[in-house]
């Protein structure tokens, strides 16, 4: 399943800065996870993991990520 | 400065690139402003002046107490002493309560102190409507500014044209009001890192029957238009003046001459708008190139509503703009005995 960034995490933001993985490439991540944290202009909005099973990141760490953009994937 | 590959950016990250640079390349030059380094994740309402302390200090990135006439007149001040400040004002608005430092004082300072010192000084701030922010936060004062002499007034509306101009700001020696759009921070585009010299208009979109020029919003208004109009065989030329003063005539008249038809688009209020000042001189100066009068479009003559559908209709967009295309382009074509 994909972690995709949506106006629902970023608010009025069109994108923002992927601060932190706090689970990293190959890591097993449950369903409700925080798996990354994102910056924007106004504040850190936390990533969950929409599923359970392992995450393959799509982004990395210091990277300014966009509405819509696939951060990471969960192989289910 | 170093050269830089091209980025796609949001306006914001734009502007916060360009006070990177500025701060980096000109050692005269500090930053200050009501919350700049506590807003949000730390950088300003809109985070433009966002973690710039983390790498300059509080000594170039001053958080300041919440009295725009002091801050007015003590940028004024700074810079004739020798610094180029960077004053952010929250709101447009706001500067109206800091008008004597501005006006009386930073504009003439030159001239009434018989060329001593100049004042390099930069107040950036934002205007406009589009988020629902109501009436003392949403005007566009541009017009005002722009009728003052000793001003410069820029009014980007892309992301590169806000780095651009905003680097070039700095630099000149002339109190500059740099007015960003509060609705287009979170726009992006392409950002080239290249200073953009005052008075340069760009041509947004290349045309052959009506030349428009329009500023921010009304500009983004003018090329969604324009995609209409080219439908209905009506190819318009836009153009982005990015400075109100100093203005690019020539570009404009360039245009008129292949184009023959004109209008202007602004969100400040139409009645006595910078639009007004601007036709009137492409009528004392061009008359014999128009085929048609030209027509003005601009925000109503009343308070930005609170309610985002109210503001919309008080303020141009693209509908307005299509309707005054038409009319523009129809009464020459009624002439010609062309359909319209």
């Amino acid at each position: 399943m994909d972690i995709t960034l949506s106006a629902d995490l970023l608010g009025e933001e069109t994108e923002g800065d992927l601060v932190e993985w706090l689970a990293t490439d190959g890591d097993t991540v449950t369903q409700g996870q925080t798996v990354a944290q994102i910056e924007t202009s106004k504040v850190v909005v936390d990533v969950e993991s929409p599923a359970a099973g392992t995450l393959r990141h799509r982004a990395e760490e210091g990277d300014v990520v966009e509405l819509g953009q696939v951060i990471a994937v969960v192989e289910e | 400065m170093t050269e830089k590959t091209p980025k796609n950016l949001t306006t914001w990250r734009a502007l916060n690139s360009a006070l990177h640079d500025i701060l980096a390349d000109i050692p005269e030059a500090f930053v200050l402003g009501e919350d700049i380094t506590t807003w949000g994740t730390g950088g300003g309402i809109y985070g433009v002046t966002r973690k710039l302390v983390d790498v300059y200090g509080p000594g170039r990135v001053r958080d300041t107490p919440i009295s725009e006439e002091v801050l007015l007149a003590a940028v004024g001040a700074a810079a004739a002493r020798g610094t180029r400040p960077i004053l952010e004002i929250m709101y447009s608005d706001f500067s109206l309560l800091g008008f004597d430092g501005i006006i009386n004082q930073a504009a003439k300072a030159r001239y009434m102190f018989g060329g001593q010192f100049d004042v390099p000084l930069v107040i950036r701030t934002n205007g406009g409507s589009g988020i629902g922010k109501a009436a003392q936060h949403s005007q566009s004062l541009e017009t005002i500014f722009a009728h003052v002499p000793g001003l410069e007034v820029a009014v980007p509306a892309t992301p590169g044209d806000a780095y651009g101009l905003l680097v070039q700001a700095v630099r000149t020696d002339n109190p500059t009001i740099f007015l960003e759009h509060k609705n287009l921070y979170y726009d992006k585009g392409e950002v080239d890192f290249q200073p953009v010299a005052f008075g340069q208009a760009r041509i947004a979109r290349p045309g052959t029957d009506v030349t428009v020029v329009a500023t921010q919003q009304v500009l983004h208004a003018a090329l969604a238009a324009a995609d209409q109009l080219a439908e209905e065989g009506i190819e318009a030329e836009i153009i982005d003046p990015r400075t109100l003063y100093p203005f690019d005539m020539e570009t404009v008249i360039g245009s008129i001459r292949k184009t023959r038809h004109l209008i202007v688009g602004h969100e400040a209020v139409r009645d006595y708008g910078w639009g007004a000042e601007f036709v009137a001189q492409v009528a004392e100066e061009a008359w014999d190139l128009l085929d048609a009068a030209p027509r003005r479009i601009g925000g109503a003559r009343t308070p930005i509503p609170y309610s985002e559908p109210l503001e919309r209709t008080v303020t141009p967009g693209r509908d307005e703009m299509i309707a005054a295309v038409r009319a523009v382009r129809g009464a020459t074509m009624a002439e010609a005995g062309t359909p319209a």
